[in-house]
């Protein structure tokens, strides 16, 4: 059995009068240390799928094994400690807290994990060691960015959901964070999940996850993974 | 289209348009509210004292007031309405009631029944049914019964308690009105005055108060003026009296001494004429008696005579030997004898020898006849002498009876005119010396008139304004004042109302920030932009604006009004919203807003439309100073630090919520305070420091106190007497004349009994030879301290200055004690006029009833008036501490909602980070516990600062407030605070729940 299981989950909005079908009977599996991007367009259903895998939302049908443990039957309470102690979440936008330091902002998440990883020695990791005690506005984005990650490793989490992560930097730096992803991924086995829109950064997954119109239209094994550096956009 | 936009906006953010509404209700709600509550009950009863024309001033007199002073008055002024009437009180059906005249001036207010005619009368409401029959004994009336025509109310008697009496239980009950021509009254029992100036003018205020001061000046000069006339009347009418009185007592000394001196005369000469009667007839007597014993010697010679006589005929008889008896018989015999001799004879030769010897016997017996008729004859003679005797004596005796009878008669004549003459003397005599009684008392009675003519005492003016009256005084105090207390507060709450909608706006501007930019960058001008913004918040206050001036204007006023309605008779309240103050509120309001708006929504136009459109930079985290302190710093665990930098981050929102939750919390302890000062003042004045029961006031001031009146003290177990002497006195300070009371002992050992003189620190003062102990209001008042020398003026303003010895503490009213040597220092010999002693209420009537006593004070009834101000007093505090705890939840509700607002992205974040509900919840309080604490303890800081402040305005000349906030008022403001900071944390906590975790998810916007 695979490390996560993805087996026929939907989700249907209700808005008022007008139900929007987000997703449709998505299945898929990932396997432990795999680095997979979930592809698709803007509206096609990429996030839900996220929100869902993260623990922020529900699927009305079907399952999501992960680790051995059906998160689909979560309720509120266990899904708070499925995002707690077993997701690492990197944001689009950071969304790092403009008053507390670099360290600060990693130690905000691990402080509350049971098996953290120490704060300090992760943002060296992260090539932020000296500087640990700045401010996210005195850091730049893809330091901001590389702070999120941090955040997101600290926690020592079994999957880390990235959610467009470059989608805010410029491609330089966009690339740097892309490497350290990939690099953390196979250094350290770190089951990860990339959210994008943009298909080129599909080439450095070991697998390829195709969304569209809340259904999943393909999935690609890449045999050979690009590295990072070989990509452009 | 912009407009349509601000409408949708409505929608979009309703809870922030209501709250804005809210806020703009509140505020205007509380300041409307409480101002119009003064101006409508001043107003209400300024027109209820003009309806009814209540006087002015009301002058009495010890003496009576003439037409003259009437007229003197008059002369004053032509605008002044000078009617005189009369009053008198008098005890009916155990009732202290005033029978007063219907006059123009302080109408009646007809509540049932008609005006009455000359035989009825109008009473009280709620006392006597029309038609009741009333009989009132008293001299002073020319119709003593009376039919109740008609129940009214009276502008004079707007307070339960009516004021003072000097009969029954010295405290005035009811009251009665009768028409004027009723009074039997020789000179008017008081004056009383309106001034037409004053009509226009509101009662109470400064306007009014001026016109009366006027007024007051010109009455305070004629008084001496008019005192001194009248006394001269007086003087002259007893001069009058005791020269008539000496003059009739010369004409009596004239007529009925001369009278009385001739029956004194006539009685003598009587007397003389009875003497000699008696004389006279005691010669009479003695005459007759002489007579009788003459005539008895005559008939005693008499019959000694006849004794001799009827011896010499018994010894004849004897001799004879015949018996008495036999004398006639033998005289028979013998001359049958002698006949038969003749005629023997006749026979007989007178020649024979027989014949000689018949002859010689016959000569014999001849003879014997003769002795015989000789011894009849003597017999004869001798009874016939015996019976003339026998009969002469009768006879005298008869006429001896007879004169004794008469002698006896003129005795008892005598007797009898003796009787009539002692009658007369005695008569005489009583007549005298009641005649000497009379002239003697009548001397006494001269002398006396003289006597007290010289201690005639002037007569005494006592001018009283409205201010005298203590319906007029207490509205005044507990409803006004009160309110003028209550007035601060709106000042402060539209301050916390200002901030507050400040913060909802800025932040309202701050989130739309984009839209401006967007608009901006639309080419649409400013100035719609602007007047979008100003569209909406003027809807909102608009709104607010008007259910708060609704409830304002026609709530908050009727609801307070009625509060004070139960200890008044008063009508019912009459609304004025007038228009200047209410449009000034509606301008202040819409100005504030549009001010606020203004400075938000045109901070953003420094901007380029592109800055507008990025989203503004989060503020740069920065080093908290605290975070320098090392070691402390280092010890704080990680949340905590968190914590810290989160506070410091906002300085805005540290400021905005520490402000208006100290607003909040130093308004609540405010309300707590006055409510603490007021019911404290009274259990210290009256329990700490006046503790005596009762003054009873002395109809005559003494220089000793009668012993008579301490027996009736005693004899009611009223012991522990301390004599005092008391008198009103006015100092000057702040350019006006405050009263202050001049308190004189006797046994300086017994004023701790009846006043704890302590001064502010608590210790107790003594009262010396030397100076004068005065309350601290006055020192105050007067710049005064101990050592320094103060003055004061008496009522005919003589000055006097007193050496201050010492400051005490004291709340109500002012006082100068002092000991009676060194009031015999500065003033004249002490006289007594009041006894400072512990009374049972029960105890009045019987002492007023002795007649010592003009009044009897209870400190009772102090309380029960400072009783009636707390109770109002205590509705205005729930109305703060209800208004101060919405305010309290909107300022509160208000924040935390910006502060979740703000941080939507943050906390939705830690949300995706795995913390759970109560974690974030507990990021998010603990800044607002931490900020809402400080600002609790900033507030009960403030809000001792502001208490003293409110207490400050509100303190009358006579009233010094206690500031001390009782410790359980901290506590409750606290628990009060701390319970909305739950509360409003438990609904934030469901709207922290409620915050979508895809919310981390989207664009900075």
């Amino acid at each position: 059995m695979a490390y996560i299981e993805v087996k026929n989950i939907s989700k249907t909005y209700k808005m008022g009068e007008v139900s929007i079908k987000a997703i449709e009977n998505v299945s898929f599996e990932i396997e432990k240390g795999e680095l997979v991007v979930i592809l698709g367009p803007s509206g096609a259903g990429k996030t839900t799928v996220l929100n869902i895998l993260g623990g922020m939302d529900t699927s009305d049908t079907g399952r999501i094994v992960i680790d051995g443990k059906d998160i689909a039957k979560y309720n509120k309470k266990q899904l708070t400690n499925y995002r707690r102690y077993d997701i690492g979440f990197v944001f689009q936008f950071y969304n790092l807290v403009g008053n507390l330091t670099a360290l600060e902002n990693v130690s905000l998440a691990s402080q509350i994990c049971k098996n953290p990883k120490d704060s300090e020695e992760t943002l060296k990791s992260v090539d932020l060691g000296d500087r640990i005690n700045h401010f996210p506005a005195q850091l730049s984005g893809g330091e901001q960015q590389r702070v999120s990650i941090a955040r997101a490793l600290a926690k020592n989490p079994k999957l880390l959901l990235c959610d467009e992560p470059t989608g805010a930097l410029d491609s330089k730096t966009g690339k740097l964070i892309l490497e350290l992803l990939q690099k953390t991924c196979h250094d350290s086995n770190m089951t990860t999940i990339i959210i994008t829109h943009n298909a080129i950064i599909a080439d450095i997954a070991d697998k390829v996850i195709k969304i569209k119109n809340g259904t999943v239209k393909d999935i690609i094994i890449n045999k050979n993974p690009k590295l990072v550096e070989e990509i452009d956009w | 289209m912009i407009y349509k936009n601000s409408f949708r906006k409505i929608k979009k953010s309703l809870g922030r348009f209501l709250s804005l509404i809210f806020i703009v209700m509140l505020g205007s709600a509380f300041f409307s509210g409480i101002r119009e509550s003064a101006t409508d009950m001043i107003k209400t009863m300024d027109e209820y004292y003009d309806e009814t024309a209540l006087m002015d001033y009301k002058i009495i007199s010890t003496m009576g007031l003439t037409e003259d002073d009437v007229e003197s008055i008059k002369e004053i002024s032509s605008d002044l309405i000078v009617v005189p009437s009369y009053s008198f009180d008098i005890l009916l059906n155990g009732d202290v009631t005033r029978v007063h005249a219907i006059t123009e001036v302080n109408k009646v207010n007809l509540v049932s029944g008609k005006m009455p005619n000359s035989n009825e009368c109008l009473v009280e409401d709620g006392t006597y049914q029309i038609g009741d029959k009333i009989t009132i004994e008293s001299d002073n009336l020319k119709v003593k019964e009376y039919t109740v025509s008609g129940t009214i109310t009276s502008s004079l008697y707007t307070y339960k308690s009516k004021g003072i009496s000097t009969i029954g239980d010295g405290k005035l009950d009811t009251y009665i009105y009768i028409p004027m021509d009723n009074f039997d009254l020789e000179y008017y029992t008081e004056i009383y005055i309106i001034d037409k100036n004053s009509i226009d003018k509101t009662s109470y205020l400064d306007d009014y108060k001026e016109v009366i001061n006027i007024l007051d000046g010109k009455l305070k000069e004629l008084k001496p003026i008019r005192e001194t006339i009248r006394y001269e009347e007086i003087l002259k009418e007893a001069m009058d009296v005791i020269n008539e009185a000496e003059e009739k007592l010369l004409n009596e000394k004239e007529t009925n001494g001369k009278k009385l001196e001739d029956a004194k005369k006539e009685l003598d000469e009587n007397k003389e004429k009875l003497d000699n009667s008696y004389k006279e007839w005691e010669d009479g007597k003695d005459k007759l008696y002489e007579t009788n014993k003459e005539m008895e010697r005559t008939f005693n010679d008499a019959n000694t005579k006849l004794d001799e006589a009827k011896k010499e005929y018994n010894d004849a008889l004897k001799k004879y030997n015949i018996k008495e008896s036999e004398l006639e018989s033998n005289l028979n015999l013998l001359n049958e004898q002698i006949t038969n001799l003749n005629n023997l004879l006749n026979t007989l030769d007178p020649s024979s020898e027989e014949y000689i010897t018949y002859s010689n016997q016959l000569k014999l017996l001849e003879k014997n006849k003769s002795n015989l008729e000789l011894l009849i004859n003597t017999k004869e003679e001798l009874y016939k002498q015996e019976k003339e005797l026998n009969k002469n004596i009768d006879l005298w005796n008869e006429e001896f009876e007879k004169q004794v009878n008469t002698l006896n008669e003129n005795y008892d004549k005598l007797e009898s005119a003796k009787q009539e003459l002692e009658d007369g003397y005695k008569e005489y005599e009583e007549n005298y010396n009641k005649y000497i009684e009379e002239i003697t008392k009548a001397e006494n009675e001269i002398n006396d008139a003289k006597e007290e003519l010289n201690t005639i005492e002037k007569p005494k003016w006592y001018l009283m304004s409205r201010e005298d009256n203590s319906g007029y005084t207490n509205f005044y105090e507990s409803a006004v004042k009160i309110d003028a207390i209550a007035a601060v507060f709106p000042i402060f709450f539209m301050l916390v109302v200002f901030l507050m909608s400040l913060n909802t706006m800025t932040r309202m501007i701050e989130e739309e920030r984009g839209e401006i930019g967007t608009y901006v960058s639309l080419g649409i001008s400013k100035i719609k932009i602007v007047s979008s913004y100003l569209f909406y918040v003027l809807i909102a206050t608009s709104i607010g604006l008007a259910i708060g001036l609704t409830i304002g204007y026609a709530y908050v006023p009727h609801v307070l009004y009625s509060i004070y309605h139960a200890n008044f008779v008063i009508p019912e309240l009459k609304t004025y919203a007038e228009v200047i103050p209410c449009v000034s509120i509606i301008l202040v309001t819409i100005s504030l807003m549009v001010i606020v708006t203004l400075l938000t929504v045109l901070k953003d136009f420094k901007y380029v439309p592109a800055t507008l459109l990025r989203p503004e930079p989060p503020k740069n985290g920065k080093k908290v100073l605290l975070e320098r302190i090392k070691f402390i710093w280092k010890r704080l665990s990680f949340t905590w630090k968190v914590t810290f930098r989160n506070l410091f981050r906002y300085k805005k929102r540290i400021i905005m919520t520490i402000l208006g939750i100290s607003g909040c919390t130093a308004l609540l302890l405010t309300g707590f305070g006055i409510r603490d000062s007021v019911s404290s003042l009274v259990s210290i004045q009256y329990d700490k420091i006046h503790v005596y029961d009762s003054m009873l006031i002395l109809n005559d001031e003494q220089p000793t106190i009668n012993e008579e009146i301490n027996k009736v003290l005693n004899d009611n177990n009223v012991n522990n007497l301390l004599y005092t002497h008391m008198e009103t006195y006015t100092f000057n300070a702040d350019n006006k004349n405050i009263d202050t009371y001049l308190l004189a002992f006797d046994d300086l050992s017994l004023v701790d009994n009846y006043i704890k003189i302590n001064d502010l620190n608590g210790k107790k003062i003594e009262i010396s030879d030397n100076g004068v102990i005065i309350t601290s209001k006055m020192a105050e008042l007067l710049d005064a301290e101990v050592g320094k020398s103060i003055s004061i003026r008496n009522s005919e303003n003589e000055l006097f200055i007193l050496k201050v010895e010492g400051i005490c503490e004291n709340y109500v009213n002012s006082y100068i004690y002092m000991s009676s040597n060194y009031y015999n220092k500065i003033f004249n010999e002490i006289t007594y006029n009041t006894i400072i002693t512990n009374v049972d209420e029960s105890l009045a009537t019987t002492l007023m009833d002795s007649g010592y006593f003009s009044n009897i004070q209870f400190t009772t009834d102090s309380l029960d008036v400072f009783n009636d101000i707390i109770s109002g007093m205590n509705n205005i505090v729930y109305l703060i501490i209800i208004s101060s705890s919405l305010l309290t939840i909107i300022v509160l509700y208000n924040l935390t909602t910006i502060n979740i607002n703000e941080r939507k992205r943050e906390i939705a974040t830690l949300k995706v980070l795995g913390f759970k509900d109560n974690e974030v919840s507990t990021y998010v309080y603990r800044e607002t516990v931490i900020l809402t604490s400080i600002g609790i303890l900033i507030g009960l800081f403030l809000g001792v600062i502001l208490n003293n402040f409110v207490l400050t305005i509100a303190e009358t000349d006579e009233i010094l407030f206690v500031k001390n906030i009782n410790i359980l008022s901290y506590v409750y403001t606290f628990l009060i605070m701390i319970f909305f900071t739950v509360l409003v944390q438990v609904v934030t906590h469901f709207s922290l729940k409620k915050i979508d975790m895809i919310e981390s998810l989207k664009s900075v916007e």
